[in-house]
């Protein structure tokens, strides 16, 4: 961001910052609070309005003592875009929020797509599948693992393939022998599990070959690792 | 920003409820001290008249000023001075505690403007309060009492307001080294007792803040003596400066 971080604060501005569990006034309103914060930090208090717009707040006339959890995580997160950063740095945002909370809090991380920089912490990998570009994964402060999400699933793509046709033991032979084919893992009545070599040639080649035999083709699933699995593997 | 934070302060003690504390007592006793003052002797003459207490022979001297400034006083010295604590002895660790204050400083606001927000405004508000009070009671002592010494009562008054800074800045100390309000209290009576059980060394009286109020006690019903109390109020006021000076080393330093 351009500023010498040992000389002066002014790169705060750029920066906000929701803490884990995020207390506030409770005595205030969500807009005294936030008119109170601008006052202080010298921002224009038409920039309250904006943000509350964007927490959903804007109607809500209660004292934040009153708040549930979900509602006090969207002020947090208001409070952190009040100076319009440019890198939102949050901390576990969803923990111990009920779904409704936590999908409130992902939908508003995803509107930031595009705009902002948003650098998370989460034990939820299910909320890092939905709403993340890069992931990390640390232990014990190391930095195991930081890379896109399509990348990281690539790299750990386990490259199986599950195939539903009506009478695959027809094609099992001739799909044992292509190149891209590294072993038939389960074989039935059913369905064929296969591991490959080349996901894409066996993505072009498995239908041709279905389609060729004069069979249905009923069911094409690549297995991908979930990130839960990657996880465990990387921390290992 | 200092301004700014002091007035967020001054929301807060409205919006808690802290301020009609506050005023209650301050008004109550610069009302009351005067009107006690007046009225203790036929309290106690009535009492006397009474059944079980028959036969004893009470013998008060007419209350004047001195009695309403000395029972004013007093009062500033216990229930008023304890009040104050308990206002604000959570203004610095409960915001620590709770984390409300990472939020402002995670947002630029620099620590050390933080803290002496906190330390300006409750002396700016117990300066406005105290002085408030001594008018109250100037008026209302000269109206029960038809005399009073303004240069005796006033300048008293200005050696509790040395008084009122020590306590203040001994409480943002006891507040920036604890972690929670009732640490706090627990600090800052524990150098109080410590100041006061080190009176009983009278060469040190002169450099204990706590000697000020027997000055002030002295300075109303004898005289003012300024050339006694030098000491005392310049020790006084370097101990406060020291107290927030090292407040804000630590607090620069501070894992919050």
């Amino acid at each position: 961001m351009g500023e010498d971080i040992t000389k002066s604060r002014k790169y705060l501005r750029w920066i906000g910052y929701l803490p884990d569990v995020p207390n506030f006034y409770n005595y205030f309103t969500a807009k005294e609070y936030l008119v109170t914060l601008c006052e202080i930090i010298g921002v224009d208090k038409k920039r309250v309005d904006e943000v509350l717009e964007m927490v959903d707040l804007k109607n809500e006339k209660k004292r934040i003592g009153t708040f549930s959890r979900g509602m006090k995580q969207r002020l947090g997160v208001a409070q952190a875009l009040l100076p319009n950063p440019k890198l939102l740095i949050l901390d576990e945002p969803t923990s111990s929020l009920d779904p409704q909370g936590r999908k409130e809090i992902l939908d508003l991380i995803v509107s930031f797509r595009g705009e902002k920089t948003v650098f998370f912490s989460t034990h939820i990998l299910a909320d890092v599948e939905r709403v993340c570009d890069r992931v990390g994964i640390l232990k014990d402060g190391r930095l195991l693992l930081n890379d896109t999400l399509g990348n990281i699933k690539k790299k750990f793509s386990r490259r199986i393939i599950r195939l539903e046709v009506d009478n695959p033991l027809r094609i099992v032979e001739q799909i044992r022998r292509e190149d891209f084919v590294e072993e038939v893992l389960e074989e039935n009545q059913n369905s064929l599990i296969l591991k490959v070599r080349d996901l894409e040639m066996a993505q072009r080649r498995i239908p041709e070959i279905i389609v060729k035999e004069g069979l249905s083709l009923m069911h094409f699933e690549v297995l991908e690792p979930t990130l839960e699995d990657i996880f465990f593997e990387v921390i290992s | 920003m200092i301004l700014k934070l002091m007035k967020k302060e001054w929301k807060e003690l409205i919006k808690t409820g802290k301020l009609y504390a506050l005023l209650f007592v301050f008004l109550f006793f610069s009302i009351g001290s005067p009107v006690i003052a007046k009225f203790t002797p036929d309290i106690i003459k009535s009492l006397a008249s009474s059944s079980e207490m028959q036969g004893f022979i009470i013998q008060l001297p007419p209350p004047t000023w001195k009695d309403a400034f000395l029972q004013f006083f007093k009062n500033l010295n216990q229930i008023i001075f304890i009040v104050v604590v308990i206002v604000f002895m959570g203004s610095i660790s409960e915001e620590k505690n709770k984390g409300t204050v990472s939020i402002l400083l995670s947002l630029g606001v620099e620590r050390k403007k933080w803290l002496l927000s906190k330390f300006f405004f409750q002396v700016f508000s117990t300066f406005i309060l105290i002085i408030s009070s001594y008018l109250i009671c100037a008026y209302y002592t000269y109206f029960l009492f038809k005399e009073i010494s303004i240069y005796n009562s006033l300048s008293a008054t200005l050696l509790y307001l040395v008084y009122n800074l020590f306590i203040l800045s001994l409480l943002t100390f006891s507040g920036t080294i604890a972690k929670n309000p009732l640490q706090t209290a627990g600090i800052f009576f524990v150098v109080f007792i410590i100041f006061n059980l080190l009176l009983i060394f009278p060469n040190l009286s002169s450099y204990n803040p706590m000697n000020l109020s027997s000055l002030e006690n002295l300075w109303i019903s004898k005289e003012v003596l300024w050339g006694d109390a030098f000491k005392n109020i310049f020790s006084t006021l370097f101990y406060s400066f020291v107290l927030v000076l090292v407040s804000i080393i630590l607090f620069e330093k501070q894992e919050l």
